[in-house]
């Protein structure tokens, strides 16, 4: 642009010069067509006046000279005037003229005089012509002859003439008077002479020639340069011409890419900012203005120091001007703050603008992250917090204790905080552990304790600390805590609600053996161990059994849920041999566990597990489903067993209920129910066992005689087939009490009209004995072992 | 002897046929506006420093352009040293004043108003008193631009001078070709005039006027006046008496004559000139011849004065 600039102003001044020299020559050449005319006529009005001077002999008319005279001397005044004279700007031009003007004054004057000789002379003259006749001397003839002819007779000298006449004797009174014109004739006619050559010698004719031709060179050789300077100018006008035409091609062409960038920049969802070199603002786009809520005349001619929130400390600034002070580009993130205090992250590169190597300005283009980064503290904050009690979280604990040597942890566990969940309902239960969490923050505090309180699960709850010397009052602290929480009243709303709490302890130091048990595990460890025998707390120790029996749970849990996840529970089938017809008469469906490898496991290792992490009734629907899609169109009959936890569990019957409703052949269908200590409601497996009845379905009690049976409960569940437990078939053959045992319950079951089952019938001789006892039915692997398919 | 004869021939053809004397033109080029300014401003004794003086008191126009006395009277009644030469067809006047020492009109007009032996004012004076008439102040702007100043006062003053021509005298009728406007007598003067030599000096459209010339050229010319002529401008002495010569027209009417008023009548004059400047001796016969033809030089007024 200060190119264009540049060029534009050479081009005004050439324009300028151009109009100048022109108006110059203009004027010059006005002027030398003037002045070179008036020269010319200068010089015919001289020829004129020469003319004059050379009739000395002739009577005239003064007034016709006059005219002549006049006008020289009105075009020396017009020469000379205000107007024309100054042009002549050499002075060698103006003292020409001004001497020619002299001079001419001197011919003026020289005609002026001579005009009074010449009258005199030509008066006398004519005189002595009518005189003549009566002059008699010889003397004065001869001389009146040398007068008349005294202009064309080179030889005649008017002085010796003048002479003769003094000397003449003169006899008349017109001799006299002859005598006296003569010497007057003489006297004039030298006078008029001297006059001629004096004017002669002024040689104006000469001077206004040279004059002329002086000023007529001058001026060609004026005009000459004036000629060079105009091609010269004409010329660099052109280039510069042609240049302003290439650059306003390219500019134009650059202001259209130029305005695209602005209005880009204009409307740019980044804030833009362009500062000079001293970081004053020059340039704010309509995206800063909206982010900041600064208006532009706020930030214009300020440094961006003004959208600092003093977050980001003197170190981060000098690195960042260090940065881009050498020229480079700074990219990096801004905490600043908008004109309400308002927080605002901004991802920001600063560009250096250089021109000619030297740093110019600044441009930062932002961008405003700040919604993303509040979006992302208040995930950090989800992660690392508790959203109820605004407590840290297990993440963040496992932040704080990364590098403690020593770690003390307290794992708290409200008691059957269920119960008061389904009491008071989820808005009592949450405000009791906000009450709770500030409870046991001000326990820390009111102690003095060097501890930190973190939140777990819904209502456990942990204490940390680092420092060592609480490890030997651990357990006094522990008690304390217990003891005060146990008497504490919380009061939300009408309600004064106690709470107990259990405490799984744990402690590592930097002497404790690296274990693959960590304290987390540890603390939830002793938790659970204080729950299991009822004590308020728990110390973990090392070498615990629960250890050994936590870790396989937590093993096959894990294997468990991997496999229901990757549909590797299979239901397996036992055929059930009818004694009399050796046929099948029913299937067992078994579930089997297939590992990850292939091998086939046995429920043994999982149903304890999936029993205590409430994903039995899991696997017992996953079996349903998969049986009775088996037997589906068959009039096979086959059997499923069923525990206590998926009869209690009432979203369990209702889908069984539904399945049989929706299967054809229910008669098919019977439940083995395995009948021990842990059925706590009765009733309810009562209730279930007659409502498949009335389905058609058939009830197996299953390993009958194992251990406690309460005979009387038995026979009130309205059970249609005993099966006798394996461990009493098992060894049939071998112990002959099994044998009474045997016995004794089959007949008590042919008394209730019930059939009876056989397992573990694994060899001959067994089915032989159980045969001979009447078991109506057969199982083992002396006929079939559970296979997949039928 | 034969360049003898052609001299003489020659000398003499040239004075029979060339015509030395113009008439005064009829028709003559001024602006009457400002003519008729300068005619208010000729009469205006305002331009004397005590308001009794104006060029017309010693340029009575009417009779022959000057005054009938030897030397004009001044303010206070100041006796001047020099004959007041007349206004009339000053114009065509090569020089102004006896001396010539004003090359032009325009100059000669302002010195008169300066001279403390004549008007004795001066311009800023004659400015102010002119200001204070309506007249001059109207008339001033409608003739200039810029009103009353010195320049226009002799501008006017000078348009007016050169409307006093006086064209038409019974001479100048015969010039133009009217054989019986000269009676015999004065045709025999007219001859005399050009034949004795007058002519040599009175000659052009202002028969004189348009040179300088020596007073007494074969005889001095007896005065006591102090004015020297064209020395006293150049300081030459060569130019000691030399004076500008004297308009013959209305001749008549502008005695006393010479410089000096030194002839008190026109007979006095022919032959003093005679005399001093010919150097003949003067024959009775042909002064009156000469008188009488002199007397056909009075032309008409000048039109802007009127008739009356």
């Amino acid at each position: 642009m200060k190119y264009t600039n540049f060029l534009i102003f050479i081009t005004l001044l050439i324009l300028l010069t151009l109009a100048k020299n022109m108006n110059d020559i203009r004027y010059k050449a006005d002027n030398f067509f003037i002045l070179s005319s008036k020269l010319e006529e200068l010089k015919q009005l001289n020829i004129k006046l020469d003319s004059f001077i050379s009739k000395k002999l002739n009577y005239n008319n003064f007034d016709e000279i006059e005219y002549p005279l006049r006008r020289t001397k009105e075009i020396f005044k017009e020469i000379t005037s205000k107007k024309l004279f100054p042009s002549f700007n050499q002075s060698k031009l103006r003292e020409g003229i001004i001497t020619i003007q002299h001079i001419t004054d001197k011919k003026i004057s020289l005609i002026n005089k001579n005009k009074s000789y010449s009258a005199i002379l030509n008066n006398s003259l004519r005189y002595i012509i009518t005189l003549h006749d009566t002059i008699e001397q010889t003397s004065l003839e001869a001389i009146f002859n040398s007068i008349l002819t005294l202009e064309y007779n080179s030889e005649a000298d008017p002085k010796k003439l003048l002479l003769k006449l003094r000397e003449a004797n003169t006899v008349s009174q017109d001799e006299q008077i002859f005598v006296k014109h003569a010497i007057i004739i003489l006297e004039y006619y030298q006078k008029s002479n001297l006059l001629y050559d004096k004017t002669n010698e002024l040689k104006l004719d000469k001077r206004l020639q040279d004059f002329y031709n002086y000023y007529e060179d001058y001026y060609y050789n004026a005009m000459q340069d004036v000629k060079i300077i105009l091609i010269t100018l004409t010329l660099m006008f052109l280039v510069v011409l042609i240049l302003l035409i290439r650059y306003s091609i390219v500019i134009t062409r650059q202001q259209e890419d130029l305005s695209m960038f602005k209005n880009a920049v204009s409307l740019s969802d980044n804030s833009i900012i362009i500062t000079d070199k001293s970081h004053k603002i020059t340039y704010v786009n309509k995206k800063t203005i909206t982010s900041t809520g600064f208006n532009e005349d706020e930030l214009i001619g300020v440094t961006p120091k003004i959208l600092q929130s003093g977050l980001q400390d003197k170190l981060f600034y000098d690195n960042l001007n260090k940065t881009i002070s050498s020229g480079n580009v700074w990219i990096g993130e801004f905490i600043n703050m908008n004109k309400n205090g308002s927080l605002l992250f901004e991802k920001t590169s600063i560009i250096p603008i250089k021109k000619n190597n030297s740093i110019n300005g600044y441009l930062a283009l932002k961008l405003d992250i700040t919604k993303e980064r509040e979006i992302e503290q208040s995930l950090i904050k989800k992660h690392y917090y508790d959203e109820l009690t605004e407590l840290p979280n297990k993440n963040q604990l496992i932040i704080d204790m990364s590098s403690d040597k020593t770690q003390v942890l307290l794992l708290i566990d409200i008691n059957a905080f269920n119960n008061i969940n389904d009491y008071y309902g989820h808005t009592i239960g949450d405000t009791i552990l906000i009450q709770f969490a500030q409870y046991l923050s001000k326990f820390i505090t009111d102690n003095n304790y060097n501890a930190k309180l973190y939140k777990l699960n819904t209502d456990e709850f942990y204490i940390y600390t680092s420092d060592p010397k609480y490890i030997p009052q651990l357990i006094d602290i522990t008690q304390k805590l217990i003891k005060q929480v146990s008497l504490h009243e919380f009061k939300i709303n009408e309600f004064d609600i106690n709470i107990d709490i259990n405490v799984g302890l744990s402690y590592i130091t930097q002497d404790t053996i690296p274990s693959s048990i960590d304290i987390f595990m540890a603390t939830d460890l002793a938790l659970k161990e204080s729950k299991l025998k009822k004590l308020n707390y728990t110390l973990f120790k090392n070498n615990n059994k629960y250890q050994i029996e936590y870790i396989e749970n937590i093993e096959m849990l894990k294997t468990l849920k991997e496999a229901i996840k990757d549909d590797r529970i299979i239901p397996f089938f036992q055929p059930i041999i009818d004694t009399k017809t050796k046929e099948v008469y029913s299937y067992e469906v078994l579930v089997r566990l297939i590992n990850k490898n292939g091998t086939i496991i046995s429920p043994y290792y999982f149903l304890e597990v999936s029993k205590k992490y409430k994903i039995y009734t899991s696997i017992t629907k996953i079996v349903i489903q998969k049986a009775f899609r088996k037997f589906k169109n068959s009039k096979k009959k086959f059997s499923i067993n069923l525990s206590y936890e998926d009869i209690k569990d009432e979203n369990m019957t209702k889908f069984i209920l539904s399945e049989l409703l929706s299967y054809k052949y229910r008669d098919c269908i019977s439940f083995e129910i395995l009948e021990s200590e842990s059925i706590a409601d009765f009733d309810k497996v009562k209730k279930f066992i007659s409502t498949v009845q009335k389905l058609g379905c058939k009830i197996y009690l299953d390993d009958f005689g194992a251990g406690y049976s309460n005979f009387e409960r038995i026979f009130k569940l309205n059970i249609d087939v005993l099966k006798i437990d394996g461990s009493i078939i098992q060894n049939i053959d071998k112990d002959e009490n099994l044998k009474v045992i045997a016995k004794t319950v089959v007949s008590l079951a042919k008394a209730s009209k019930m059939k009876v089952v056989a397992e573990y019938v694994h060899s001959k001789d067994v089915s032989n004995i159980v045969e001979a006892i009447g078991v109506d039915y057969l199982q083992g692997f002396y006929y079939a072992e559970p296979t997949l398919d039928i | 002897m034969l360049l003898k004869q052609i001299a003489i021939i020659s000398l003499s053809l040239l004075l029979f046929t060339k015509e030395l004397i113009t008439p005064i033109p009829q028709g003559i080029d001024y602006d009457m506006k400002k003519a008729l300014l300068g005619k208010k401003l000729f009469f205006e004794t305002k331009l004397s420093a005590d308001n009794t003086l104006s060029c017309a008191s010693c340029h009575i126009i009417k009779n022959g352009g000057d005054d009938d006395i030897k030397f004009s009277i001044g303010i206070n009644g100041q006796r001047g040293n020099i004959n007041s030469p007349t206004v009339l067809n000053t114009r065509y006047n090569f020089r102004q004043f006896w001396n010539g020492r004003a090359s032009s009109l325009k100059i000669q007009a302002v010195g008169p108003i300066h001279n403390p032996k004549e008007m004795g004012s001066n311009f800023n004076q004659v400015i102010l008193k002119l200001k204070k008439e309506a007249y001059y102040q109207k008339q001033f702007l409608i003739v200039f631009k810029d009103g009353i100043t010195k320049d226009n006062i002799v501008d006017a003053i000078v348009e007016f001078e050169k409307a006093l021509t006086t064209p038409n005298s019974r001479f100048d009728k015969y010039l133009r070709g009217d054989k019986f406007a000269l009676s015999s007598i004065e045709l025999e003067g007219f001859n005399l005039f050009k034949s004795l030599g007058c002519i040599s000096c009175h000659n052009g459209v202002n028969i004189g006027g348009n040179l300088y010339q020596k007073i007494g050229i074969l005889e001095n010319y007896q005065t006591t006046n102090k004015n020297l002529g064209l020395y006293d401008v150049t300081g030459d002495e060569e130019d000691k008496n030399y004076f500008k010569v004297p308009t013959l027209r209305n001749i008549s009417k502008s005695a006393p004559y010479f410089h000096d008023g030194g002839a008190k009548n026109l007979t006095d004059a022919i032959e003093i000139m005679i005399r001093l400047q010919l150097g003949r001796i003067p024959k009775r016969d042909d002064v009156i011849k000469l008188e009488k033809f002199l007397r056909t030089l009075d032309g008409e007024d000048p039109i802007i004065m009127g008739k009356q």
